[in-house]
């Protein structure tokens, strides 16, 4: 499904990623970890063409990820982004953030954009906030709306980019509990988070970035009762 | 009572307001014609990807901007002439007010797209989203709303720039008020009327632009 082979990135002079490889299959769920800094959120930004790479190569579904080249919007109908910010559209409810790409981008007529929408958010717990505006919504409701945005294009493949780290900490839950239950039905996803309890309950494989490299993988039981890096040990630690 | 002031009538009135139809016709060509021009300044301005854009963008502006509206039009209509181009006077002046309105309201537009949040550009893409959905569907909402305080002051600006146009004779709003004064000598009186007259017209833009705020500013 995703497949990443020796991926630099440069910010300037900046060297961010270092020869990053990794593969996600059908159905996966990778947890990347790291501290601050250490690029697993440029990763995410690399794979679906918002950051281009200047070495390398990454596929998705067997095909390349350009930046800038208008080849990768096919591949972003089909990779949902979260972000840290939420980035819902200000001027539009709840529902109309969720089908406008529906309409504008997969041509789908409206009423059948706004069932799709209307379920989507339903699916998050929110069908009580269709006509809300995102300055009404609680943080963790503008995120859980986002979610249902990325969804509606239904997507192969899900990044969620430190997308608790801006919440109020009792918000957090309700949209782990919304990525658990999306992870639970068998979507692909790929997610940098600080979130250790959930890293440790859906993640089926986690990675350790330290300093632009993955300095350690394996699955979740492994990497938190006996991880190898020295790095991972003291991260561990740090935030337990 | 002189002679003078019985020469004035409120037949002069009807002149003035009628060439104020003309001063309100002129503005709302510049402003239509302008647009495109100013579209096309502002998002050459912002393309980030494309420095010779850019500078193309930028330059103009200035040039533009940076230089006499009076001037401009005495180049459009005595300049050209004298190489040979002999504009009729009504295009010798909108040509002029219509890359100014380019230049300022580009300016405006590129405020406005720049105060879109990277995050919002990114959401778009994300989805799939092509630059002109970008731009129509995302920015656009976001960067109107910045965009209307500085449009009605470039109106009310553009307006009284209109009156410029008189330096090559052609027959607005303030030429027919100096056309009315020399034939009455009511000097002060007609060009109070003329005032008058520009703020009737300058007025209404400030109100509606309230009004537009007004109604936009909920969901900020």
């Amino acid at each position: 499904m995703l497949k990443l082979e020796e991926v630099h990135k440069w910010f300037g002079s900046l060297h961010v990623l270092k020869g990053i490889s990794m593969t996600v299959s059908r159905g996966e769920v990778v947890v990347i970890v790291g501290r601050s800094g250490s690029g697993k959120s440029t990763i995410l930004r690399c794979i679906n063409g918002l950051e281009p790479i200047q070495r390398g190569r990454i596929e998705v579904d067997g095909e390349v990820v350009e930046a800038h080249s208008r080849h990768v919007r096919k591949i972003r109908e089909e990779v949902g982004f979260v972000f840290q910010s939420f980035n819902l559209f200000p001027y539009y409810t709840a529902l109309d953030n969720v089908s406008l790409a529906l309409r504008i981008v997969k041509k789908t007529p409206s009423a059948q954009a706004r069932s799709i929408a209307e379920e989507m958010l339903g699916r998050v717990g929110l069908s009580d906030k269709l006509e809300a505006y995102p300055d009404r919504l609680s943080g963790g409701q503008q995120q859980r709306v986002a979610i249902a945005r990325a969804l509606a294009m239904s997507p192969k493949l899900m990044l969620f980019d430190e997308v608790t780290s801006a919440l109020d900490p009792e918000l957090v839950g309700e949209v782990l509990k919304v990525m658990q239950d999306l992870a639970e039905g068998g979507m692909t996803m790929v997610v940098v988070t600080h979130e250790m309890g959930f890293a440790r309950r859906v993640a089926d494989r986690v990675l350790f970035i330290h300093e632009g490299q993955i300095a350690e993988e394996g699955p979740t039981e492994q990497i938190f009762t006996a991880p190898q890096n020295e790095n991972l040990r003291s991260f561990i630690q740090s935030i337990l | 009572m002189p002679e003078i002031f019985i020469a004035f009538s409120y037949k002069d009135v009807l002149y003035l307001l009628q060439a104020a139809l003309v001063t309100i016709a002129m503005c709302a060509m510049a402003f239509s014609c302008g647009l495109p021009v100013a579209l096309l300044i502002g998002l050459i301005r912002t393309a980030r990807r494309i420095p010779a854009l850019r500078w193309i963008g930028w330059a103009y502006v200035e040039v533009f901007r940076g230089t006499p509206l009076l001037m401009q039009i005495f180049i459009a209509y005595f300049g050209l002439s004298i190489l040979g181009l002999q504009l009729p006077r009504f295009v010798a002046v909108s040509i002029p007010l219509i890359l100014y309105t380019g230049a300022y309201m580009g300016e405006i537009i590129r405020a406005g797209v720049e105060a879109v949040p990277r995050g919002q550009w990114e959401a778009g893409s994300s989805l799939g989203m092509s630059y002109p959905q970008l731009l129509g569907y995302v920015v656009a909402p976001v960067a109107v709303r910045v965009m209307i305080p500085p449009s009605v002051g470039f109106l009310v600006q553009l307006v009284k720039g209109t009156s410029l146009a008189y330096v090559v004779g052609y027959v607005e709003l303030t030429r027919a008020g100096y056309i009315v004064s020399q034939s009455t000598y009511a000097t002060m009186l007609v060009f109070t009327i003329v005032g008058v007259i520009y703020f009737g017209i300058n007025y209404p833009l400030s109100l509606v632009s309230q009004g537009l705020e007004a109604r936009l500013k909920r969901h900020a």
